[in-house]
């Protein structure tokens, strides 16, 4: 059976005791419907074949020319909830 | 269309701001009803004065609701950005912009993409211009819609797993899904990173060609995208091409659906196009390949939304009860169902079993792709199983909701191109209209261009 609250706690979503019952329910149907995908042999398909979804490949870049500092602070800083001094301001993260 | 309307605009037979309100009017007199448009925006004149020139000079599009505008509200179909004003321009926009096009508004949809129906907006549903009883699509709806009703000359989706073609086809215009990496998502809200594009919702083939030569193209802001020089190279018009029609299990499809596919086949017969039977051995797995994998995705890129940064922000007793508590009251059921179900394929102990071995599968649809298109030009078959569904149908159990994507799905695992085509059975003349059937092609990777001139001989 899955753990659905230990899930809830994952993906960081509080769930009450009913949204919780639908959704155990529901995780078994769909559960028991992508499993179908294990009927599948994939004895062919190398581990790097599989890594490279829609067939490209990955790209890096030097680390060089960033933007001037602060230069898009004000526009994004619009958009936090909450902010102070420049920052955007959070409950502390550790102890 | 588009180019008509650029040119009696260039030579002043209409004005840029006369064009834009005639659909105003329109979107007046019938979105309180379709609820195509989640929000008009206030500064249509504004934008008239200050039109460019280019291919699309004077033309008013429509922008799915997760497509960011730079200065306008974004909110994915979501509360939990019902706050959030975009604070830069998606590239499609800059480049539309550039090209001369203007901006009515942003269109409904299903929240943060996830969805078949428009059901699953958190402001309401939108209704099919066809008929008021049935779904537009989605998650597009709202786009198509919009278009289909006469509220803009053209519209931006996304699709996914079929979210541009599906509501395409439903509503009676043609849907655009390209070839993964030609468009740039920098500035679209990502779902699925491995499988979002962009693309255009139009009336005709002819414009939604227009529309991808504007926004295709490599960008530095998007290490995913491409530039590509195969689909600069187009076939003459004339050429005759071998076209695979998909054999699929036809009880289990509509029969307008297999009446009208058959009918789009022997159009293109006339045409003087090869047709044989094509099968793609693992289709059958393509739903449930697609759906681990994209939930997988959505868990990922989902993780952002916590009230620090952006959107609405809700507080508990610690930093993790914010977290908690923003989400649980930001995020509607689907999109909470697949978020959990991702983390659950993710997780220690299923990663292997589930995500990895998706993976695998994938790359064998591609190359049963890879296979099939060594043998033919093109691929034909339906966008979906039935036309437009009825409201409130399919909402009992998302597994039936997931079906939809039967067709649209497998060209997204492949990333290549796909549209859908509006398109009628002879058999229905002399019955009153029937509901819109969009049929679908699907091309090799970046050759967009056998889609546009097939798709040319099919249209209505």
């Amino acid at each position: 059976m899955v753990d659905i609250e230990k899930l809830a706690l994952l993906a960081r979503i509080k769930l009450d005791s009913k949204e919780k019952d639908k959704l155990q329910r529901e995780f078994e149907g769909i559960l028991s419907y992508v499993s179908e995908l294990k009927k599948v042999n994939v004895g062919g398909i190398s581990d790097k074949e599989a890594s490279k979804t829609a067939g490209l490949e990955n790209v890096t870049r030097e680390d060089e020319n960033p933007h001037k500092p602060g230069e898009f602070s004000e526009d994004l800083l619009k958009e936090a909830p909450l902010v102070e001094k420049g920052y955007v301001k959070v409950k502390h993260i550790l102890q | 269309m588009i180019k008509q309307t650029v040119e009696k605009i260039k030579n002043r037979e209409i004005s840029a701001l006369e064009v834009a309100q005639g659909y105003l009017k329109n979107i007046d007199k019938k979105n309180g009803d379709i609820n195509a448009y989640l929000e008009v925006f206030d500064d249509i004149e504004e934008q008239v004065k200050n039109i460019k020139t280019g291919a699309l000079s004077g033309i008013p599009f429509a922008i799915k609701d997760n497509i960011l505008i730079k200065g306008k509200k974004c909110s994915a179909g979501s509360k939990i950005l019902e706050n959030y004003r975009a604070p830069y321009d998606a590239t499609v926009i800059k480049k539309l912009r550039e090209a001369g096009a203007i901006f009515l508004g942003r269109t409904n949809m299903d929240e943060f993409a996830m969805g078949s129906s428009t059901e699953n907006s958190a402001s309401g549903v939108t209704k099919n211009p066809h008929n008021p009883e049935r779904v537009p699509g989605g998650s597009s709806g709202g786009s198509a819609a919009a278009v289909a009703m006469g509220g803009c000359a053209a519209a931006l989706g996304s699709d996914t797993a079929g979210s541009i073609r599906q509501p395409a086809g439903f509503c009676g215009v043609v849907g655009l899904s390209p070839t993964y990496g030609a468009v740039s998502r920098y500035g679209l809200m990502a779902m699925g990173s491995s499988f979002d594009q962009i693309g255009p919702i139009t009336k005709t083939v002819e414009d939604a060609e227009i529309i991808f030569d504007v926004i295709k193209g490599k960008d530095k802001m998007d290490s995913t995208s491409v530039g590509n020089s195969v689909s600069d190279k187009k076939p003459s018009f004339q050429q005759r091409l071998k076209i695979g029609l998909l054999k699929y299990d036809r009880s289990g499809v509509d029969d307008e659906v297999n009446k009208t596919l058959d009918e789009s086949v022997e159009k293109l017969r006339e045409f003087g196009h090869k047709i044989r039977e094509i099968t793609l051995p693992n289709i059958d797995y393509s739903v449930p390949c697609y759906y681990i994998l994209i939930f997988a995705e959505i868990s990922a890129n989902l993780a952002r939304f916590d009230g620090v940064r952006f959107g609405i922000s809700k507080r508990g007793g610690n930093l993790l009860e914010d977290y908690m508590e923003t989400r649980a009251q930001g995020f509607g059921k689907e999109v909470k169902r697949r978020i959990m179900l991702g983390t659950y394929v993710l997780s220690a102990g299923y990663y292997d079993a589930y995500y990895g071995h998706a993976q695998k599968v994938r790359a064998l649809i591609r190359k049963d792709f890879e296979g099939v298109f060594s043998e033919v030009d093109a691929i034909i078959l339906p966008t979906s199983p039935t036309p437009a569904f009825k409201i409130g149908e399919k909402t009992e159990n998302p597994l039936q909701m997931y079906l939809e994507d039967i067709f649209t799905a497998p060209a997204k695992l492949a990333g290549a191109p796909a549209i859908s085509i509006p398109a009628h059975a002879k058999a229905l003349a002399g019955k009153p209209a029937g509901l819109p059937i969009g049929i679908q092609l699907i091309a090799p990777w970046f050759r967009e261009d056998v889609l546009f001139n097939l798709g040319k001989e099919i249209q209505l």
